[in-house]
């Protein structure tokens, strides 16, 4: 039996006719696999994300668990699945973290005291037990972050994609990200400029540049190649040049 | 007349109960009742002039009993007892969605309005102008593309039209003894 969990098939989208966001994109990733999507701006990244959970609607085929992402399996495949908005504003939509967090267990019909203890499962996940009264609109940049996570995390998704976890955090906040981001044991893909992050969470790296994938493989590999990280506006992590010298 | 005169009665033991000051409570209240006013004075310009009192008194009654309510309850708190009276999921989410971004907007406002006077130097009054109808504009498009990234987020938790919710407020006995009280007070009012 194949482990392949998602599929995307010689998928290709355009915001307008005259720009091509991604082209002719193929690639498999196999379940509990943790990938990184990196490119520059503009590479496409958060397009294969929004793809991928059927925001957006581009020429070729995606498979997720084996079943196509069409009108009809919609519902079915977003209870699989929960995507991280870069920005938490975005994310956090309720009066307070308890709201937001079981709006999820809300629409998979729950039983009130299954959705309790999930919205109180999941904020120890974060590290913020204790959080749900709060108003999200007082909550730091940090705190909602780590609040737009538990909101996923409730919902016990197959697959995580995250667009963008680490960006405009402190760096004691981004390492408490990524330490909820390693315990995490489902399928992991994130789009991220952080590349010291990529090094940490993922084995495999995916490499865009203007809606192509330039290279697919190993995370360790990819990003050592200077010539090529600079050639799609990236550079190599310091921790990588440091071991270069 | 009667109702009115327990309404006064109730509403002031209530807001001896919320221990708010009488001033801060009397100046919010006049200044919501503003339109209330308005609408009192021109019906008792035209035809009944006695309506003036009592359409102004009901009013600032009304007003001033909402004035006490969010005054001392959080808006969390309210939101979690207008969903144990049974009020539809919809009307609750849309309060709640109001309450949460009309801060969203107000940042963005505030952070347009610090732009523009760092940017619109100088005397030229049509520039400042076409520059403030910028930002006007600006706020509203960002308005459009972050509710189609919370729908978007709203789906993807699952959203299919109605709005359930878990209810977290139980009534106490207190509650109902309350309940009780104001009830007889009303209904006494009605007959005496």
């Amino acid at each position: 039996m194949s482990d392949t969990i998602i599929k995307y098939e010689n998928v290709t989208f355009g915001y307008s006719e005259n720009h091509t966001a991604l082209k002719n994109i193929s690639l498999t990733i196999n379940k509990n696999e943790k990938i990184a999507v990196i490119g520059g701006n503009g590479a496409g990244k958060s397009t294969l994300l929004l793809l991928l959970c059927g925001i957006l609607k581009g020429k070729g085929e995606i498979e997720i668990s084996g079943l196509p992402l069409i009108k009809e399996n919609l519902i079915a495949l977003r209870k699989k699945m929960g995507l991280l908005f870069q920005d938490p504003d975005d994310q956090l939509f309720c009066p307070t973290v308890f709201e937001d967090i079981a709006f999820g267990p809300l629409n998979l019909e729950l039983p009130d005291e299954e959705i309790k203890r999930r919205v109180k499962e999941s904020l120890l996940q974060v590290g913020l037990p204790g959080f749900e009264d709060r108003s999200p609109h007082h909550l730091s940049y940090g705190e909602m972050k780590r609040i737009s996570l538990a909101t996923l995390f409730a919902m016990k998704p197959e697959i995580l994609a995250l667009d963008e976890p680490t960006s405009n955090l402190d760096p004691k906040t981004r390492r408490k990200i990524l330490e909820i981001l390693k315990n995490y044991s489902g399928t992991l893909i994130i789009t991220t400029h952080d590349l010291e992050a990529v090094l940490e969470l993922s084995n495999r790296a995916i490499l865009l540049y203007k809606g192509e994938i330039v290279k697919d493989g190993k995370t360790v590999e990819i990003i050592s190649d200077e010539n090529l990280m600079n050639k799609c506006d990236l550079e190599i992590p310091l921790s990588i040049k440091l071991n270069k010298l | 007349m009667e109702t009115s005169c327990s309404l006064c009665f109730y509403g002031n033991c209530i807001l001896l109960l919320s221990k708010l000051p009488v001033r801060y409570f009397i100046s919010r209240s006049m200044i919501l009742s503003v339109p209330a006013f308005i609408i009192a004075l021109s019906a008792s310009l035209f035809k009944y002039p006695e309506w003036f009192f009592f359409i102004s008194f009901k009013s600032f009654l009304s007003v001033g009993i909402m004035v006490i309510l969010i005054s001392t309850a959080s808006f969390p708190l309210l939101i979690s007892v207008l969903q144990s009276i049974k009020i539809p999921g919809l009307f609750i989410s849309l309060l709640g969605f109001i309450y949460r971004y009309s801060f969203l907007l107000i940042d963005e406002f505030e952070s347009f309005q610090r732009t523009y006077k760092i940017r619109a130097v100088g005397n030229n009054k049509k520039l400042k102008r076409t520059a403030l109808s910028n930002i006007t504009a600006v706020l509203f498009r960002r308005s459009l593309l972050r509710s189609e990234n919370i729908y978007n987020a709203m789906l993807l938790r699952g959203f299919n039209g109605t709005f359930p919710y878990v209810n977290k407020f139980e009534h106490s006995v207190f509650d109902y003894m309350l309940l009780f009280f104001v009830l007889i007070i009303l209904t006494g009012a009605r007959f005496v």
